[in-house]
């Protein structure tokens, strides 16, 4: 659905580590929007055809985002129709979508392009995060870039 | 553990997958375009972007985390090799199949426990 609404958008996090053969199983996802107005104002609808609300939502209240959440820098974390979806404004301090565009795939097999962050900056984000579930993942990642590396893979 | 929600994720993932599997069957080779040499390059300086981040954080790591820096060599290489010789595809279907697995083991062992009590 984000791509039928036309939302630029990045893959980050767990389906992008799977996109790009990192052996590990995720169920939610991650992505990075561009702040535009008009990609912000695509995002709301689709957002809003998705029935998504914050999470988690203790006053059962079904808060709705708003355009200005979307424009702000902040990691926001939806329930929707089709399960877990974290919109975040900003990985990794201040890295947006434009900053991270440069360090994308597009993935174009299909008969749409997907664009998922590629393996390198997926390290550094981790690296950078240093929670405990980001140190853990470290060295599946840095072992699945050397043996992408030496299948000249990247 | 999963939640009730997280299903209709992979329904939508499979959904995605068999469609985009669909669309493989159909891929058929296709003249060198100009842009491809673009392409190329722009995969090039990619690779080389990502050599120097890779770089900075085993810096990183060694200095402030070496045993992570040490946990990349014990790390079994077999299942990312098989991985990689799927398709990202192939390897987004797998990851469902898994997710799917753990959420029906979840949920037999939270009837299984409401069994007990």
């Amino acid at each position: 659905m984000l791509i039928e609404g036309n939302v630029e958008f990045i893959v980050v996090g767990g389906a992008a580590a799977v996109l790009s053969g990192v052996p590990v199983v995720t169920k939610d996802l991650d992505i990075v929007h561009k702040r535009s107005s008009e990609n912000v104002e695509r995002l709301l609808s689709v957002l809003s055809k998705l029935d998504a609300h914050f999470r988690p939502d203790f006053a059962q209240r079904k808060l709705r985002p708003r355009a200005s959440d979307l424009t702000g820098h902040g990691h926001l974390n939806f329930d929707t129709t089709f399960g877990p979806l974290d919109v975040l404004c900003e990985v990794s301090g201040s890295r947006g979508f434009d900053e991270l565009v440069p360090h994308t795939v597009e993935l174009s097999d299909f008969d749409m392009k997907l664009r998922v962050l590629d393996l390198p900056m997926l390290i550094k984000v981790k690296a950078e995060a240093n929670r405990p579930k980001d140190r853990m993942a470290l060295p599946i990642l840095m072992a699945t870039l050397d043996e992408r590396q030496k299948l000249g893979q990247g | 553990m999963m939640t009730s929600t997280s299903a209709g994720w992979l329904d939508s993932l499979t959904f995605l997958t068999e469609k985009l599997e669909r669309s493989l069957n159909c891929v058929k080779p296709v003249a060198v375009r100009p842009t491809a040499c673009a392409d190329g390059l722009s995969r090039a300086l990619s690779m080389l972007m990502g050599d120097e981040l890779v770089i900075e954080v085993r810096a990183f790591l060694a200095e402030h985390d070496p045993d992570v820096l040490a946990a990349i060599e014990d790390v079994d290489r077999s299942l990312i090799q098989s991985e990689l010789r799927r398709s990202p595809l192939e390897r987004l279907v797998a990851s469902v199949q898994q997710a799917r697995f753990y959420e029906r083991l979840a949920a037999s062992r939270k009837s299984a426990q409401g069994g007990s009590r």
